[in-house]
C-alpha cells in the first residue's frame, strides 16, 4: 500500500510529538457493550472515551479495568479495540462526544485490531449517530461501523486544535440509514472542519458523506484518497450555507459507483459568498442519475477542478455526467483528461468565471454551454456523438468560446447565441455547423489518439500490456514513470501525471493499432508500487497544424 | 563390418523410400544464382518441384543439397544459411509437384525468431502459385507488386487447400496477397487457407478476383493481422454465377480505411459468403462494403463476437449494405458496432437479423423490403435508428434497450414496432409503436482480458451488470467454429467440456482466473461466457440471457 504524502506528513509529525512527549496511555477496550458499568470487570469503549475526554478519573475505574490501560504517564491517547476480544461492540446508547482534551496537544487515536472476522466492528443499530467526533484531534483506524443514522458525524465544535486533521483510516461505513459521514461546520464565526481520509468505504446508505457548511468565515478541508463509495442515494453531498471563508473538498484515487447522484454541491443561500474549490483528482464517478452536479452563487466562486476521471451519467433525460454552474453564477471549471459519458452542461455569468476544458472526451451525450460573461476555452478535445448548443444568453459573452484542436465526430455544434464559438483546427466528421460559427483552418484528418493500458493490477511476475489506438501520420513512444501525488493539473498545454525525473521511455516507436507487453519483473520490492504509463504522441508527417507532441490520456497500474 | 540381413536391408530401405520424399535446402541468396554453380537457389528448388528442371542438371554440389528419395516435395529455405533471398528476376511460378500427386512444401525456416525474407523488388510478384496443392510457410515478402498472386491454372485438386502460413507482407505495391479465378475458363476453382499472416501498410491486403463464370472461390483466413492497409481484403466479383465465400476467423482489421468490401460488375450475380468470427474490425471509411445482386445471387454475411469501428465522416460506415432492392443474408449476434449504419435489403432477401448486438455512436438507417428482420436483444446508445421511406417489412425491435437513440420511422404508414424495451432519452416518431416498455435495463456486458494469458499467468473476467442480475461463469474449450446460427444462444465454448465458476457475481466484478503452469496447457483455447439471470423475479428479461464473453489463447 502507497501512503499519499499528507498521511505520511502526518505520521511523520506524530512520531516527533510522541518523542517529544513521555509515553501516552493506551486504553484496550475489552466490553462487547458500548458503555457497560464503570466499576466492574471490563473496560468499555464509552468508559475509554471519557478516560480519553478526562471527563472520567482514572480513579473511578476497578482495577480490572484499570488493568486495561498500559503506558507510563499521560491521558488516553490511543483506545484499541481488539477484534479478537471484542469483535463487534453494539452501542446501547449514544457514545459520550470525542472531544480528547485540550491542552494534551494528542490525537485521540481509535486503533481497530483485526480479529479473525476482521475489524472490530461498532454496531449503531437505530441509533442518531455511530461515533460522534467533536474534535479535529482525533483518528480512526481500522474500524467497521455499521448503523445508525449516521456512521460518523465531525465537527470541531467541542475542541478545535490548530493546523490538525481528523483523520479516518481504513475505516468502513456500512448500512447507515442516512449518512456514512457527515462533516459539519455549525454557524459559528472562524469554524474549522479539517478532515482527512485514507481507505475509506462506504457503502448501502442514503449520504455518503455528507458536508454541511453553515459556517462564517470559518473553512472545510475535506480531503479523501482511496474512497470508495457504493451503493448510495448521494455519493458526496455538500450543502453550502456559509458566509465567506474559503473551503476545499479533495477526492483522489477515488471510486464512486452504484449510486443515485455522484456528487452534488447545492448552495442554499443564493448570496452565499464563501469560496469553495472542488477538487476530484483520478478515480471514477458513475451515477445512475448525475455524476456532478454542482451549484453556484454569484459572490461566492466555485472552483471545479476535474483532472484524470472516468465519469458516467444516468441515461435518462435530465441525467447528466456533469451539470455545473446556476444562471449568473461564479464558475471556474477546470477538466483535463476526463472522460465523460452522458450529457454536459455548463452555465456561468460573472465577468471572472471561467470554463477550460481540455483533452476530455465527451462521448453518447449532449453539451449545453450557457455563458453570459467570463471566458471559456476548449482544447485538444474529442467529442463523439455529443452535439453541441451554445445557448442563447452566449451572446453576451465578451470573446467568443474558442474550440482549438479539437475533433467532433457525430456532433454538430448549434450557436443560439449570436454566433460566439469559433473553431480554429478543428476535425469536423459527420458533424454540421450552424451558419454563425466560425470554422477557422478545419484540420482534415482526426489526429487524437488513445491509449489503454491492461490490467491495472498486474500482479508482480506477470505483465501489462500498453496499447495505442493512433491515427495514419502519428506515432508515439511510451513513457513509465512513478505516479506524483500531486501534479500540476493547472499546466498548459501539457499535464504530467508522473514524475518527469524519474520516468523512463520504453524503446520503440508504435503506429496505428499496436500493442506492447510488458513484463514486470517478479520482485518483491515491486509490490503495491503505482506507476503511470504514458503514452507521448508525435506527428511523423511534419505536419505543422498538429501538436509537436500530444499525450493522450494515461493509465496508473499497481503492482499486485 | 558386419552385414544387414537382406531381408532387413531391402525392408529399412523400402521404409525409407515410402516415408521421404526429396528436400530441397536452398543455400543460394540469389534467387536464381547459375545453375550448375555451387549453390542450390530457390528457383532452381522450384523447377526442380515442378519437373521443369531434371536433377541430373545440377553441379554435384546443388545436388547435395537434396536431401530424400523420390519426389521433391518440400523446399526450405533456412534463415539461418540465407536470410535474405533478392529477386534477380521474377521466379518461376509454382505448378506444384507433376501430376498433382502431392503437395510442394515451400517453408522458410526461421533463425532466431526471423523469417527468410524475399526481397521482391519492383517484380510482378513475389511467389506465383498456380495449383492449390502448394503450401507457402514462414516468409516476410517484402516489395512486389504482389506478394503471393494465386490461381491454378495450371493444376487443380479438388479438395484441396492451397496454404499460405505465416508469412508477413510489406511493402507490396497492389496487394499482399492475390487470389483469383481468371476467366481464361468457366468454372475456374481457387481453395486456399490463410494462417497466422501479418499484412501491413499495403494497398489491398488480400485481393480477391473472381472472374471465371460459374468458378469457385473458397478462402479462409484465420489468425490474420491487417495493419494500416488501405482495403484489407478486397473482392472483386465479376464472373457470372458459382458460390463463393471468404471465411475469417480470429483476426484483426485495423487502422484500414475498409476491412471488407466486395464489389461487382454490374449484373453480377454470384453468391457469396462472407463471415467474420471473433476480431478487430476497426476502419477510417467503412468497414464492411458489401455490394449486393438484386437478381438471384445473396450476400450471405455472418458476423459473430467482433467488435467493428466505422469511420467519423458522415458516409463512412460500420456496415454498408447496397445497393436498394439488392438481397442480402444478414446474420448478426454478439457483436459491438461503432459508427454509421446502412442497410439495404432488397425483396428477395432472406433474413435480416441482428441479435445481442452492442450499436454505438452512429446513425442507423434501415430499408427491408424481404424477409421480416428479427431484431432481439440488442442495445441501442447514442444510435438513432432510421426506418427508410422505401422499407416495406415490418420491424420489430424485441427486448432491446435504446439510449438517446431516437427511432424515426419514414414510412408512409409505420412498419415499427418497438416490443418489451427499454428507452431513454428516445423519443419515436408518432408512427412507432411502443408496446409494453419496460422499467430497466438488463443487458449484461462482460470482458476477458487479456486473449492471450501465458501460463502461470492469469484471465481477468469482468461483468458489468444492471441492477437486479447476477452472473455465473462458464468456462470450456473455445470451439473453433460455433455454430452461430442457433437461436436464441450460441455457444463459442463446447458445451460438453465446460464447467461453471462457482460464484454468483453482480454489478462491476472482476473474477481474476489463475491460470496453471502446466506445458500442456500452451496453444490451448477457451472461451468464457456469462450467465446472467434475474435476481428480483422481474419478468421483462429472459430467465437467462448469455452476453458476449470471450475467448483466451494460453501461451
Amino acid at each position: 500500500m502507497r501512503l499519499p504524502h499528507q498521511f505520511l506528513h502526518a505520521a511523520l509529525s506524530g512520531a516527533a510529538l510522541s518523542a517529544g512527549l513521555s509515553a501516552q496511555i493506551t486504553a484496550a477496550v475489552n466490553d462487547a457493550r458500548s458503555h457497560g458499568t464503570l466499576g466492574d470487570t471490563v473496560l468499555s469503549l464509552d468508559e475509554a472515551i471519557q478516560l480519553a475526554n478526562g471527563s472520567l478519573a482514572f480513579a473511578a475505574l476497578s482495577s480490572q479495568e484499570a488493568a486495561q490501560l498500559s503506558g507510563v504517564s499521560g491521558v488516553v491517547e490511543t483506545i484499541r479495540i481488539d477484534a479478537a476480544v471484542t469483535p463487534t461492540i453494539t452501542l446501547e446508547r449514544l457514545l459520550s462526544n470525542v472531544i480528547g482534551q485540550h491542552h494534551a496537544h494528542v490525537h485521540v487515536a481509535f486503533d481497530g485490531i483485526d480479529g479473525p472476522t476482521g475489524a472490530p466492528v461498532i454496531d449503531a443499530g437505530m441509533l442518531p449517530i455511530g461515533l460522534p467526533l467533536r474534535t479535529n484531534h482525533a483518528h480512526v483506524d481500522n474500524l467497521v461501523i455499521r448503523g445508525g443514522m449516521v456512521g460518523i458525524e465531525f465537527d470541531s465544535t467541542l475542541h478545535y486544535h490548530p493546523s490538525e486533521f481528523a483523520e479516518l483510516h481504513h475505516v468502513h461505513l456500512e448500512h447507515q440509514h442516512m449518512v456514512g459521514l457527515r462533516v459539519l461546520n455549525p454557524q459559528t464565526s472562524g469554524m474549522q472542519a479539517p478532515m482527512m481520509m485514507h481507505e475509506v468505504h462506504i457503502h448501502e446508505t442514503q449520504i455518503g458523506i455528507e458536508v454541511v457548511d453553515d459556517s462564517q468565515f470559518g473553512n472545510v478541508d475535506v480531503s479523501g484518497e482511496h474512497v470508495e463509495i457504493e451503493e448510495c442515494d448521494v455519493g458526496i453531498k455538500v450543502s453550502i450555507n456559509s458566509a465567506g471563508g474559503d473551503h476545499l473538498l479533495a477526492m483522489h484515487h477515488s471510486h464512486i459507483g452504484s449510486v443515485g447522484n455522484a456528487v452534488v454541491v447545492e448552495r442554499v443561500t443564493p448570496t452565499s459568498d464563501s469560496r469553495w474549490r472542488l477538487n476530484f483528482l483520478h478515480g471514477s464517478y458513475h451515477a445512475d442519475g448525475t455524476a456532478f452536479d454542482i451549484a453556484t452563487s454569484t459572490p461566492g466562486l466555485t472552483a471545479v477542478n476535474l483532472h484524470h476521471l472516468d465519469v458516467r451519467g444516468g441515461v435518462a433525460a435530465g441525467d447528466f455526467a456533469l451539470r455545473a454552474g446556476t444562471a449568473g453564477g461564479h464558475l471556474a471549471l477546470t477538466a483535463t483528461e476526463c472522460t465523460f459519458w452522458a450529457p454536459a452542461s455548463l452555465v456561468a455569468g460573472t465577468s471572472s468565471s471561467l470554463v477550460r476544458l481540455h483533452n476530455d472526451r465527451f462521448e453518447a451525450g449532449a453539451m449545453s454551454l450557457s455563458l453570459t460573461d467570463g471566458s471559456a476555452d476548449l482544447l485538444w478535445d474529442t467529442f463523439q456523438s455529443c452535439p453541441i448548443t451554445i445557448e442563447a444568453p452566449t451572446t453576451s459573452l465578451p470573446a467568443p468560446i474558442a474550440f482549438t484542436g479539437c475533433e467532433l465526430v457525430r456532433s454538430d455544434l448549434t450557436d443560439s447565441s449570436t454566433g460566439r464559438s469559433v473553431l480554429n483546427g478543428c476535425f469536423l466528421g459527420g458533424s454540421v455547423l450552424s451558419n454563425n460559427v466560425q470554422n477557422l483552418r478545419p484540420e482534415l484528418a482526426p489526429w487524437i489518439g488513445r491509449a489503454t493500458v491492461t490490467p491495472t493490477n498486474p500482479p508482480a511476475g506477470t505483465y501489462v500490456d500498453l496499447q495505442v489506438d493512433l491515427y495514419p501520420g502519428t506515432a508515439a513512444a511510451w513513457m513509465l514513470g512513478s505516479v506524483l501525488a500531486d501534479p500540476i493539473t493547472t499546466a498548459i498545454p501539457l499535464r504530467f501525471y508522473f514524475d518527469l525525473s524519474s520516468a523512463i521511455a520504453l524503446p520503440g516507436l508504435h503506429l496505428l493499432y499496436s500493442r506492447v507487453r510488458l513484463p514486470i519483473p517478479a520482485v518483491n520490492s515491486l509490490r503495491g508500487v503505482s506507476l503511470y504509463a504514458q503514452a507521448v504522441q508525435v506527428p511523423t508527417q511534419g505536419q505543422t497544424s498538429l501538436p509537436p507532441v500530444f499525450l493522450p490520456m494515461g493509465t496508473i497500474f499497481q503492482i499486485d | 563390418m558386419r552385414t544387414l540381413p537382406f531381408l532387413l536391408a531391402t525392408t529399412l530401405a523400402a521404409g525409407a523410400v515410402s516415408a521421404q520424399n526429396i528436400t530441397a535446402s536452398v543455400n543460394d541468396a540469389r534467387s536464381h544464382g547459375t545453375l550448375g554453380d555451387a549453390s542450390l537457389s530457390l528457383d532452381e528448388a522450384i523447377q526442380l518441384a515442378n519437373g521443369t528442371l531434371q536433377v541430373g542438371a545440377l553441379s554435384s554440389q546443388e545436388r547435395a543439397q537434396l536431401a530424400g528419395i523420390g519426389t521433391l516435395t518440400r523446399i526450405e529455405v533456412r534463415a539461418a544459411t540465407v536470410a535474405t533471398i533478392t529477386l534477380e528476376r521474377e521466379l518461376t511460378p509454382i505448378t506444384g509437384v507433376p501430376g498433382g500427386g502431392a503437395d510442394l512444401v515451400v517453408a522458410g525456416i526461421a533463425n532466431a525468431g526471423s523469417w527468410p525474407m524475399l526481397q521482391a523488388g519492383s517484380f510482378n510478384y513475389a511467389f506465383a502459385l498456380r495449383t492449390n496443392r502448394v503450401e507457402v510457410r514462414g516468409f516476410v515478402l517484402q516489395g512486389a507488386r504482389v506478394g503471393i498472386d494465386a490461381d491454378t491454372t495450371s493444376n487443380l485438386t479438388l479438395g484441396i487447400y492451397a496454404i499460405v502460413a505465416d508469412v508477413s507482407f510489406a511493402g507490396q505495391t497492389e496487394a499482399g496477397l492475390r487470389l483469383r479465378n481468371p476467366n481464361d475458363q468457366a468454372a475456374r476453382r481457387l481453395l486456399a487457407k490463410i494462417r497466422r499472416c501479418t499484412l501491413t501498410s499495403l494497398p489491398i491486403g488480400i485481393d480477391v478476383r473472381s472472374d471465371s463464370d460459374f468458378g469457385n472461390i473458397d478462402l479462409e483466413g484465420e489468425w490474420l493481422e491487417f495493419n494500416g492497409c488501405t482495403t484489407c481484403v478486397d473482392i472483386q466479383s465479376v464472373g457470372q454465377g458459382g458460390r463463393h465465400q471468404w471465411q475469417g476467423f480470429r483476426s484483426d482489421m485495423t487502422g484500414c480505411d475498409y476491412c471488407i468490401r466486395l464489389h461487382r460488375t454490374f449484373g453480377n450475380d454470384s453468391e457469396w459468403l462472407l463471415r467474420a468470427v471473433y476480431g478487430d474490425y476497426f476502419a477510417r471509411r467503412t468497414a464492411f462494403e458489401l455490394e449486393g445482386s438484386t437478381t438471384t445471387g445473396d450476400v450471405v454475411f455472418h458476423h459473430h463476437q467482433i467488435n467493428v469501428r466505422g469511420g467519423l465522416g458522415s458516409g463512412d460506415y460500420v456496415l454498408w449494405t447496397k445497393p436498394a432492392g439488392a438481397r442480402f443474408d444478414l446474420h448478426s449476434s454478439e457483436n459491438v458496432y461503432e459508427g454509421n449504419i446502412l442497410i439495404q435489403s432488397g425483396r428477395l432477401s432472406p433474413r435480416t437479423w441482428f441479435n445481442g448486438v452492442h450499436f454505438k455512436n452512429g446513425n442507423i438507417a434501415i430499408s427491408v423490403e424481404g424477409v421480416r428482420p428479427e431484431l432481439q436483444w440488442n442495445t441501442f446508445t447514442s444510435a438513432p435508428i432510421t426506418v427508410l421511406a422505401s422499407s416495406t417489412q415490418a420491424l420489430n425491435f424485441v427486448d432491446s434497450e435504446f439510449v438517446r437513440s431516437p427511432v424515426t420511422d419514414l414510412t408512409r404508414s409505420g412498419t415499427t414496432t418497438i416490443s418489451n424495451c427499454f428507452l431513454a432519452s428516445s423519443s419515436t416518431s408518432a408512427n412507432v409503436i411502443v408496446q409494453n416498455p419496460i422499467p430497466a435495463q438488463w443487458v449484461g456486458h462482460a470482458s476477458v482480458t487479456p486473449d492471450d494469458p501465458a501460463r502461470g499467468g492469469y484471465v481477468d473476467l469482468g461483468v458489468d451488470l444492471q441492477p437486479n442480475t447476477a452472473a455465473l461463469w462458464w468456462i470450456g474449450y473455445s470451439d473453433p467454429r460455433p455454430t452461430t446460427t442457433n437461436y436464441p444462444f450460441r455457444y463459442y465454448l463446447n458445451v460438453a467440456s465446460a464447467v461453471a465458476v462457482p460464484t454468483l457475481f453482480s454489478g462491476q466484478a472482476t473474477l481474476r482466473l489463475q491460470i496453471p503452469n502446466q506445458p500442456y496447457l500452451k496453444g490451448v483455447e477457451f472461451h468464457a461466457q456469462p450467465v446472467v439471470l434475474p435476481t428480483a423475479g422481474q419478468t421483462y428479461m429472459p430467465l437467462v440471457s448469455l452476453p458476449r464473453g470471450g475467448r483466451f489463447l494460453v501461451q
